[in-house]
């Protein structure tokens, strides 16, 4: 294997957010009835003509500066003549000599290993619609409601090396697009869909070889199966002789393979030509001012101030800002009481993340707030609570309690510091488990946690685990 | 008064109802001449049969074998004719695609369009469901 | 006030006499409507509803009684059937839109609408647009009013037959290569190709975007005046619309000519044109210069080459266009299709007549891998070129002038066997159209055969001000445009 060397390019479609369509005022919403938001602009009534919603611009520059792209000031679009029943003028308004977006790159992190990937470029381009199959006799329905939904194409350059970076670059523009707001990032939707163009060589041969397409990979994981299938694939047919061809294949989630796609190997002259409908799209030195002013602190750099700031560590940190809301919560909590942001840090991405996770919920819908979260770990520097009394009051607030102070005093939980009460406990339980006792004595380290345990138990977890270490080693010797 | 411009021979006739046709000289630039006729050289002026079918297929279009070589002709003639176009020396020149080259003016992201799907799909031949009908695709 | 064939109406006379209520919309729209049917041989009509109008007309007239009537209100018109009519049928002349029935209203229709116009039906054209003499309808062919053997001119065919023939006041047309200007030459009307972007396209079916407009085809250039002042104006559906204010055309129509200068293209007036457009031409000069006008020589050494630029382009633009009627989702469907590339093949080919076929190849090749530098990108180039000879001649003078058309209209059946003939008609006229430039055609003699000979004026981006201005002047000293075909 080690023979060959793989070269992978990807080309992503992010839906991008907004309101109404790109050359039209129809809603976007995912999920309604067929073709009740697909206006005559959409459906391709003779006469009708686009308009440019300036929203998509302005979130296709946003992705640029993000990327530290150039963008083009001045570009065009252009007709993708093609004849496909989703496709309701018989051409998609695209881009194609002059995108909005130009070079620019995306570092992605690979069991530590930072690598920077190039993106070529990113343009501006129109959704078609959808081809139902199942569910009509001998016929195929048309929905058209997703046809003029904005695209923004994003196109790395065939940096990637292996189905890991792949993916690591998937999850990183995956996490980056939702961070600026641009794309909700549903996979089961389709707002972020992935064509993969994987091919060989030998290594020590310094020409590409032949690539093939895979064609809307919609998981994470299916982009790791389907990129290791091909590659597989690939060096098979070469070592035994073949030679790959250029074509665009499938992946079958279901038998772990791809297929080349039947009846599409035709080579398309997509005619490409400036759309004389829509002048040249021309953004002011202003407009780009405006949107780089409008930037959000971008996840890489809200990371490395979590660091510096807030001494996290950068696992911790890069966690916190894969979505921005989180990061957003995060300093929100925080701020109050930095001193305390590795415990908020923890809890965020510990306690909170796992129940959320578990009830399908967003950030938003937390109902511990900041405010909440940031009481609950005073009390705990505080010494009020112990890492597990906190976590019994953490219950209670995210079952609906709203005082902190009020829960604590409810269920009694204050922690247990006077350190008469904590020896005398200590006590019992020396004098209650007297074997115990001897095989420490005896050189049995590992019983000392039992019998801390004991400690804890007996005081319904609210004894100062520290003061109980320190008394039981005290009393032990 | 007016003086006749010069013009290039075997091009622009001007068909005249009353009068006789008039036939009209070509420019005197050999130079430019010279490079026209190697450049038609490389042009491809003619159409076969076969071309006809690949471009009526491009454009979904039927051309019965049978027809394909007329079609060809005819079509050639029309390409011949607008070869014409080589006459202008156009290097340097940036291509005008908008008149008074326009620039686009955009819109704000609002929803002005509400569900007119039973009044559009009255317009079709096929729907069902509130689907548009074709038939079966395979993917 | 009757309304007969011995004087021509004109849209400010018939404003005239219904604010006066010598005679109602109504009654005028009857008349019309009666006309339409008299003359139903010319075939200018592709739909007519009698039904619809004559509510129309019966509104007008409650606008005329109660408020305040505009220059068009009750005023019935036709509208070339390129134009969306949410109720009436829009067939753009072909099979494929037979039965087509707009939900929505073009720019066009809604705006005079909105001022009271009445409208009587649609005109037929050629097909899509592409033609110059609407012998390429799939409705028929249309006859020329002066010479029933002979063509009107293309594609607005119907709507000049119509006004020439008296049987319409005025009508809407397009004009991508000449479309308006040459049937107008051909039926001695007066016929206006706006700047590009002075009138919205929202609505009207597309042939080559970026050099369709429309425009109004009228008996006099005060009609012509009137009627671009309603149609005109920023649309904000239509991206190529330009947002700037729509002048007075009427204030300034009795401006002097004193002054102005005309330029001449030395490439429009070779030995090539015929003598009797040609003495028609110089006699129109003459009368300006006594009016106070000066010419000047210009030149616009590309504007000849204007024509194979242009059926370049034309149909490049055209073989996108029509890419949306493919029997899905409106318009003809084939009978008899086995899967979906039949369905699209035999919808098209069945729709679509001989001429846009033609076209919609050619246009698909001149943008096909390897062909597209050669053809479309070269033509592109080429427009530019023919787009600053003008800017250039414009430094020089205030318009220019010329012959429409090469000749008077021909005869039908004349030209169909060789596109590129047919082709040819638009030597004089596509120019403008590829430079965005305003253009205007109006009458300045008969031939020996009593057929119209048109004059065009050139203006300057956005200045049909001026174009109407020496238009009018002109006509208020001559008479041509007072011609009637003598047996209709």
């Amino acid at each position: 294997m080690s023979d060959w060397e793989t070269v992978i390019g990807l080309e992503v479609h992010v839906q991008l957010k907004t309101a109404s369509k790109i050359f039209s005022g129809a809603a976007t919403d995912y999920g309604s009835e067929p073709n009740t938001q697909a206006c005559a602009v959409d459906i391709a009534l003779p006469g009708v003509l686009p308009v440019m919603n300036q929203e998509a611009a302005r979130m296709a520059v946003v992705f640029g500066l993000a990327i530290g792209a150039k963008i083009n000031q001045r570009s065009i679009f252009a007709r993708k003549n093609y004849f496909y029943p989703d496709l309701p003028k018989g051409y998609q308004i695209s881009q194609y000599e002059l995108p909005i977006v130009a070079q620019g790159q995306l570092e992605i992190n690979v069991d530590g290993q930072l690598r920077s990937i190039g993106i070529t470029r990113a343009h501006l381009e129109e959704d078609a619609g959808k081809s139902v199959h199942e569910g009509f006799q001998g016929a195929t329905g048309i929905d058209l409601n997703r046809a003029g939904t904005p695209l923004l194409e994003i196109v790395s350059e065939p940096d990637l090396r292996t189905s890991a970076e792949a993916v690591a670059y998937l999850k990183k523009l995956h996490s980056l697009v939702r961070y600026l707001g641009i794309c909700d990032g549903n996979m089961q939707e389709g707002s972020f869909r992935c064509d993969a163009n994987i091919s060989v060589k030998p290594r020590s041969s310094s020409t590409l070889g032949t690539r093939a397409e895979i064609k809307n990979i919609n998981s994470f994981r299916f982009v790791e199966r389907a990129i290791t299938f091909e590659i597989e694939r690939q060096i098979d047919l070469l070592e035994e002789g073949g030679s790959v061809i250029q074509e665009t294949r499938l992946y079958d989630a279901d038998r772990d393979e791809t297929r080349s796609m039947r009846g599409k190997e035709e080579a398309h002259d997509y005619r490409y030509f400036p759309d004389p409908d829509l002048p040249p799209l021309l953004l002011s030195d202003q407009f780009l001012d405006q949107v780089a002013a409008s930037l959000p602190e971008l996840p890489e750099a809200r990371s490395a101030r979590f660091v510096s700031e807030y001494k996290l560590d950068p696992g911790e940190a890069t966690k916190l800002v894969d979505d921005r809301a989180v990061a957003d919560f995060f300093e929100a909590t925080v701020k109050d009481s930095p001193k305390e942001a590795k415990r908020v840090a923890n809890w965020i991405n510990g306690e909170i993340a796992a129940r959320l996770n578990r009830q399908n919920l967003t950030i938003s819908d937390s109902p511990v707030t900041p405010d909440l979260l940031s009481k609950l770990i005073q009390r705990i520097a505080d010494g009020t609570l112990s890492g597990n009394t906190a976590k019994e009051v953490f219950s209670a607030l995210w079952e609906g309690e709203r005082d902190v102070d009020q829960v604590i005093d409810d269920k009694g939980l204050k922690q247990i510091t006077d350190s008469g009460t904590i020896e005398s406990i200590v006590d019992e339980v020396l004098n209650g488990f007297v074997d115990q006792v001897e095989q420490y004595k005896g050189g049995n380290t590992k019983v000392f946690g039992f019998l801390v345990g004991q400690v804890m138990k007996r005081s319904q977890g609210k004894a100062n685990p520290k003061q109980v270490n320190e008394l039981l080693r005290n009393k032990l010797g | 008064m007016m003086t006749s411009p010069s013009w290039r021979n075997h091009l622009v006739q001007l068909p005249d109802s009353n009068s006789g046709q008039c036939s009209i000289q070509p420019e005197d630039r050999l130079w430019y001449r010279s490079l026209l006729f190697i450049l038609s050289l490389s042009l491809c002026m003619s159409l076969t049969p076969e071309d006809i079918l690949k471009i009526a297929h491009l454009a979904r279009l039927e051309v019965p074998e049978e027809e394909s070589s007329d079609y060809a002709r005819e079509l050639s003639a029309i390409l011949d004719f607008v070869e014409q176009m080589n006459e202008a020396d156009t290097r340097d020149i940036l291509p005008l695609s908008h008149p008074q080259d326009a620039t686009l003016r955009m819109r704000e992201d609002k929803i002005n369009e509400s569900d007119q799907r039973e009044y559009y799909q009255s317009l079709a031949p096929e729907t069902e469901g509130g689907h548009y009908l074709v038939p079966k695709v395979i993917e | 006030m009757t309304i007969s064939n011995a004087s021509p109406v004109t849209l400010s006379t018939l404003s005239a006499a219904l604010h006066n209520r010598e005679l109602s919309s109504v009654e005028l729209t009857t008349d019309y409507l009666n006309r339409i049917e008299r003359h139903s041989d010319l075939n200018a009509f592709i739909t007519v509803d009698p039904d619809s109008a004559l509510k129309q007309a019966e509104e007008a007239d409650r606008s005329i009684a109660t408020g305040n009537p505009g220059p068009m209100t009750g005023i019935p018109i036709a509208h070339k059937d390129i134009f969306c009519t949410q109720g009436m049928a829009t067939t753009c002349g072909s099979k494929m839109l037979e039965k087509y029935i707009s939900p929505y209203d073009a720019t066009v229709v809604e705006r005079l609408k909105q001022a009271g116009a009445v409208t009587l039906g649609k005109t037929n054209m050629d097909e899509f647009a592409m033609g110059s003499s609407n012998e390429n309808s799939f409705f028929g062919a249309v006859s020329n009013p002066w010479d029933k053997n002979r063509v009107p001119g293309g594609s607005s065919g119907g709507s000049a037959a119509a006004v020439a023939a008296g049987i319409s006041p005025a009508a809407t047309g397009t004009d991508t290569g000449g479309s308006i200007r040459q049937p107008a030459s051909f039926c001695g009307l007066t016929g206006l190709k706006p700047t590009y972007g002075r009138v919205s396209r929202w609505g009207m079916i597309a042939f080559a975007s970026s050099l369709d407009q429309a425009g109004p085809i009228t008996r006099t250039a005060e009609d012509a005046a009137i009627m671009l002042g309603i149609m005109a104006g920023f649309d904000q559906r239509d991206s190529t619309s330009v947002e700037r204010a729509v002048p007075d055309y009427r204030a300034t129509l009795d401006d002097s000519l004193d002054g102005l200068t005309i330029g001449l293209p030395r490439e429009y007036f070779d030995q090539g044109l015929d003598s009797e457009v040609g003495d028609a031409v110089e006699r129109a000069l003459h009368q300006l210069q006594s009016q106070g006008v000066r010419t000047v020589e210009i030149e616009l050494p590309n504007s000849m080459l204007g024509i194979p630029c242009y059926y370049v382009i034309a149909p490049a633009e055209a073989s996108s266009n029509l890419a949306r009627f493919d029997g899905v989702r409106y318009g003809y469907r084939a009978d008899n299709y086995q899967d979906l590339n039949e369905l699209y093949c035999r919808s098209r080919t069945e729709g679509f007549g001989p001429e846009v076929r033609r076209r919609i190849m050619i246009g698909t090749y001149a943008l096909s891998a390897g062909y597209y530098d050669a053809y479309y990108l070269k033509a592109q180039k080429l427009r530019r070129l023919i787009a600053n000879d003008f800017e250039q001649a414009f430094a020089h003078c205030d318009l220019i002038v010329g012959p429409t058309a090469p000749t008077t209209a021909f005869r039908i059946g004349a030209k169909t066997h060789d596109p590129v003939s047919m082709y040819l008609n638009d030597i004089y006229t596509n120019a403008a159209n590829l430079a965005g430039l305003p253009a205007l055609s109006i009458p300045c003699g008969l031939d020996s055969q009593n057929l119209p000979i048109g004059l065009q004026l050139v203006g300057n981006y956005f200045d049909e001000s001026r174009l109407l201005n020496v238009a009018h002047r002109f006509q208020i000293e001559s008479d041509h445009h007072l011609q009637q075909p003598t047996k209709v």
